[in-house]
Parts: structure tokens; C-alpha cells; sequence
């Protein structure tokens, strides 16, 4: 049983999806609040890496941030860092494939809060920030926690994107689905079947414990 | 002036055009729905950007198309009921009256919601949250929440209309006694006569996004500009009539066979008015059936309300017209009532306009 694939395959869904978090909550609030017309714009450009092939988007992604790359030869220039090869190229493609997931969901559940609660507030003299923060989210707190658990689903079984530009490295790059692929491929049917059904549970448990967080209620913040 | 608002706007192909001032007390705005009463009252919060015009209150721009001014509603301490009262569900009552105090030191926060609690009588319903109340409870907590920051207006989008009636006249009441402790001016929007009379100093009559009539409540209540008005002033007959004397400053007309004696100016004997009066100010009596029908009221059908009963009759000029029976007079008839009735009209209650009203 390869532990450091299950161990990788958690640490780069998860940091993918705070990633996915902190950008596509916000991201999604400003979308929401677009005019007509810009929204679907918007919306639909949000949507691109959804649709694209994660091969294809894998190789734009290398070719954004590879060592030949502006931004990747700037990035190893300046800090020895690079994306390519490294399990935070893993964590780039990962974010990247589950944030359309995570805008779709939660734009729809701040789309139907009503309007007033959020004018309401305005009158009472909060601004933008506020409103977000005491409105906004806790309103649509069950799209945020279904939006998080799909993210987050999508992020731990990246695999297209992530053999593009983080290769199979083990104890580094090789999460579970490349190890499931390569267990496969070397004809280790019944540690691929192992692999699997870790994964299976896994991602499970942690959509259950989002279920019941939901379930708990709405966060009250003042 | 403590309130001064005069602006265009529009929204969609809807275009508003509202323009009054008063030194304080409650404005009720008046109008059927899509008038472009709630769009005022967006305009005056800061929800809703006018086109061009002026807003002020206690001297203070809050708008000004002119100079570029346009306080964002945040700023503008312009307290606003919704009319679905837009509680947040989320939170206690305590922390929805809290809502708007932010940024104030902590005891003052405290003391400005206990006395919301105190003043609307919400003790013992601080932790509950919004779908725990009832809809007068709501409606008390939506006014707390707007006033717990001491704005300086206060505005009402129908206050009542989501409520049953019995909460309604309580709330009417209680409305009433709390207005008169508040020294902010305020507005309220409503289409009921009855609650705008109520409640309010001042009447601004709006229909079709423009102002038909805006003063003193009893000036426009008793002297309704234009039958439009005196329509939704809750003037139920309108009648096409006709001058027939006139002497010593009062004008006698007659709606085919209706007669009531108004103050006209520049009315000659033949001229076409429009003849307004309330049901409640139409005098209805039994008439002794002569047979020949003439000069007397036939009914047509009544609507008992319990509270009231009202009459339609069938003027012997073709018009049909509403009366309200006397109490005691209904008394007296019991359920059967006579097919022909005399009519007149309540001393000094007729209202006129030249020309027939469509």
C-alpha cells in the first residue's frame, strides 16, 4: 500500500481547495452581482477549464508556468521554486480543474438570496466587505459547503492536468489516481483495486463530514 | 425643510418623477400598485439611482445630480422597513435590531437595543430568530432594527399590508402612539386611505410615477385635486354633472339626479363638472313608492360588510352611485330593504371639477 500517494493525494486535494475556497467564494459573490449579460460572460469564461480536456489544459498550464516560461523562469530566477515536477504543480492543476466547480455552486446560492437582505444592510450601514462576510456567505452557507465538497471531489481525482505538469514522481507527485494508473499499467490489479477503494472511502468520509456540517446550520456572524 | 426630494428616474421604461418637502412628521405616499411608490423610497435610501434632482434631509444633500453628489446608502442614516421586512433569518432578534450599530462602543450598542426591546415591546423574544416570530413581531422587529441607529428619516414600505387584520389595526394604533415620540420625519408608502389617513401629517397622492396632489393631509383628503386623485383619496362616485345656479359662491349641480351644492369658482350655469363624493357622505332614505319612479334611487344590489353596508343605486340619469347606510337606519330595515331610495349629499362634503372625467 502506497501511504505517501494517500497522504499526497489529501494534502494537494485540500490545499487545492482552500485555494479554490478563498478565490471562488469571492469570485463567485462579484459574478453573482454582475449585470445581465456581463453574468453569463463571466460565468461562462469561469466554466472553460470545466470543458476543456485536462490534458490540454495541463499543457497550458506548463506552458504558463514551465521553466521556459516567463513567470516560471522569473519564479526560479528569483526563489529557486519552480511548479514543474513538484507536488505544487500538482496542487496548481487541482485548483484549477475544481474552481469552476466550486463558482457554479456557490454563484447559484448567493443568485437566490434575495436582494433585500443584502440592500438591508446597506441601509444599516455596512459596507461591501461586511456584507459578505455577516449576509452573503452564511445565506448561501449550503451552497459554499456543497460547492467545497465538489471541489474538492474533482481536486483528490485530478489526474490529466497533474501528469502534465507535475510528472509521477513518487512520495512527490504521485497522488492516489496516478498510482491507481500506473498499478494498473504494471498489471498490479489487486493493489490498484486496493488503491481505489481507499480512495473511494476517503473522499466519502470527508464528503460525509461536510453533509453533517451542513446540517448543523448557518453561521451567525454579526 | 426637513425633507426635500425632488428627482427624475426610471427604471426599465418606468419613468418617476416625484417632487415634495415638509418640516417633519410622517409623508404618506398614496397610489396603486406600480405607481412608483417603493421606487421612491429606493431613491431616498440610496438604492436606487435618480437620473437627475435633488434629496435632502435636515438641510443634508444625500443627492444632488447638479453638484455630483450622491452619498452611497450606507452613509446616508436613512432608516428603511421593507416591506417582506428583509430580517436576516440567520441571525437573533437581538442581533438583527444590533445590525445597524456596528462600530458603536459596545454599552451603547446594548442600551440602543434594549430600549428597541422596551419601545416595541419585544421582551422575551431577544434569542429567537425571525421565523420563530409572528407577523406583527416581525414587523416590530424590522422597525426596531431601522431605528436602533437614531437615523435621520425613517422610511416604511407598507408596513402593514403583510399582516391579518386584526394585527394590523393593533400595529395601526401602536404606529401611531410610537410616531408621535419620534422627532425623525418619516414616510410611509401605503395604497389603504384609511392607514395613510391614520398615520399621516402630510398626503402625497402618486400614480403612474407622478405626483397627482401633495399637502397638508386634510387639505388633499377634503380637496382632492383632480378626480384622479379623489379617486385613490378613496372617492368612490365620480358623476358626470352639469352647473344648474349658481349664487352667492356656491354652485348647485346636478348628476342626473344627484344634486349637491359645491364651491366652484369660474362656473357658469351649464358647465360640465365632474361631481365627487364619498359613499360614507351619500344620504340614502327609504322612498314611499309613488309608482312613477320619479327622482328616486333604485337598488341595484348592497354589499353587507357587517361593519358597513353599502348600496348601489341606480340614479334616475342612468349613473350608479354608493351609499352607505346608516347604522341605525339598517337597523330599522333588517334584512329586506325597499327597491327606491332618495338621495342627497352630506352638507358641505361634495367635491367638483370642470370637465368629465373619462
Amino acid at each position: 500500500m502506497d501511504w505517501d500517494a494517500l497522504r499526497l493525494s489529501l494534502q494537494v486535494g485540500l490545499t487545492a481547495t482552500a485555494f479554490s475556497v478563498v478565490v471562488g467564494v469571492p469570485l463567485a459573490w462579484w459574478i453573482a452581482r454582475l449585470r445581465p449579460g456581463w453574468r453569463e460572460t463571466a460565468s461562462a469564461l469561469v466554466l472553460v477549464p470545466m470543458v476543456l480536456p485536462p490534458t490540454v489544459l495541463g499543457y497550458y498550464l506548463l506552458q504558463a508556468v514551465g521553466r521556459r516560461s516567463f513567470i516560471g523562469s522569473a519564479l526560479e530566477d528569483a526563489f529557486g521554486f519552480s511548479f514543474v515536477f513538484d507536488w505544487t504543480g500538482a496542487v496548481l492543476a487541482a485548483f484549477v480543474v475544481s474552481l469552476p466547480f466550486l463558482v457554479r455552486t456557490v454563484q447559484a446560492g448567493f443568485e437566490s438570496v434575495d436582494r433585500a437582505y443584502e440592500e438591508a444592510a446597506r441601509t444599516l450601514g455596512r459596507g461591501e466587505l461586511s456584507i459578505f462576510m455577516t449576509v452573503a456567505v452564511p445565506l448561501a452557507w449550503r451552497s459554499v459547503l456543497a460547492g467545497v465538497a465538489l471541489a474538492f471531489g474533482r481536486a483528490v481525482g485530478e489526474f490529466g492536468a497533474t501528469l502534465m505538469i507535475a510528472g509521477n514522481v513518487p512520495g512527490r507527485t504521485r497522488t492516489m489516481s496516478i498510482a491507481i494508473y500506473e498499478a494498473v499499467q504494471t498489471g498490479r490489479a489487486s493493489e490498484a483495486q486496493i488503491l481505489a477503494l481507499t480512495l473511494t472511502l476517503a473522499t466519502l468520509g470527508l464528503l460525509i463530514a461536510v453533509g453533517l456540517a451542513a446540517r448543523k446550520g448557518v453561521p451567525s456572524w454579526r | 425643510m426637513a425633507l426635500e426630494v425632488a428627482f427624475r428616474a426610471h427604471a426599465g421604461s418606468f419613468v418617476l418623477d416625484v417632487a415634495f418637502a415638509t418640516d417633519g412628521g410622517t409623508t404618506a405616499i398614496l397610489g396603486p400598485s406600480g405607481a412608483g411608490k417603493t421606487l421612491t423610497l429606493r431613491a431616498i435610501a440610496g438604492l436606487l439611482r435618480p437620473d437627475g434632482g435633488r434629496i435632502a434631509v435636515n438641510g443634508r444633500t444625500l443627492f444632488d445630480g447638479d453638484a455630483g453628489i450622491d452619498v452611497p446608502a450606507r452613509k446616508r442614516r436613512v432608516g428603511l422597513v421593507f416591506q417582506e421586512y428583509a430580517l436576516f433569518p440567520h441571525l437573533s432578534v437581538a442581533d438583527n435590531l444590533a445590525y445597524g450599530l456596528r462600530g458603536r462602543p459596545r454599552d451603547e450598542a446594548d442600551r440602543a437595543v434594549r430600549a428597541m426591546v422596551a419601545m416595541l415591546g419585544l421582551d422575551g423574544l431577544e434569542t429567537r430568530r425571525p421565523a420563530e416570530l409572528s407577523g406583527g413581531e416581525r414587523q416590530r422587529v424590522a422597525v426596531g432594527r431601522a431605528l436602533a441607529p437614531s437615523p435621520d428619516l425613517l422610511l416604511l414600505d407598507e408596513p402593514f399590508s403583510a399582516l391579518d387584520a386584526p394585527t394590523r389595526e393593533a400595529l395601526v394604533a401602536d404606529f401611531a402612539s410610537l410616531r408621535s415620540r419620534l422627532q425623525m420625519p418619516a414616510v410611509l408608502v401605503t395604497h389603504d386611505v384609511a392607514e395613510a389617513y391614520a398615520l399621516a401629517d402630510h398626503l402625497l397622492v402618486l400614480d403612474g410615477g407622478r405626483v397627482l396632489q401633495s399637502g397638508e393631509r386634510d387639505a388633499v383628503f377634503h380637496a382632492p385635486s383632480s378626480p384622479a386623485a379623489a379617486r385613490l383619496l378613496g372617492v368612490r362616485n365620480l358623476l358626470p354633472g352639469v352647473v344648474v345656479s349658481v349664487a352667492g359662491g356656491t354652485t348647485l349641480i346636478d348628476a342626473g339626479g344627484l344634486s349637491a351644492t359645491v364651491r366652484l369658482a369660474d362656473a357658469a350655469v351649464g358647465t360640465q363638472v365632474t361631481l365627487g363624493v364619498r359613499a360614507q357622505d351619500v344620504i340614502a332614505l327609504p322612498a314611499p313608492d309613488r309608482g312613477d319612479g320619479a327622482g328616486t334611487a333604485t337598488l341595484e344590489r348592497e354589499v353587507d360588510a357587517g361593519i358597513r353596508r353599502t348600496l348601489a343605486l341606480r340614479l334616475p340619469g342612468g349613473a350608479e352611485i354608493q351609499a352607505e347606510l346608516d347604522r341605525d337606519l339598517s337597523r330599522k330595515l333588517g334584512r329586506t330593504l325597499p327597491q327606491r331610495w332618495h338621495v342627497q349629499v352630506a352638507d358641505d362634503t361634495a367635491m367638483a371639477w370642470q370637465g368629465h372625467s373619462p
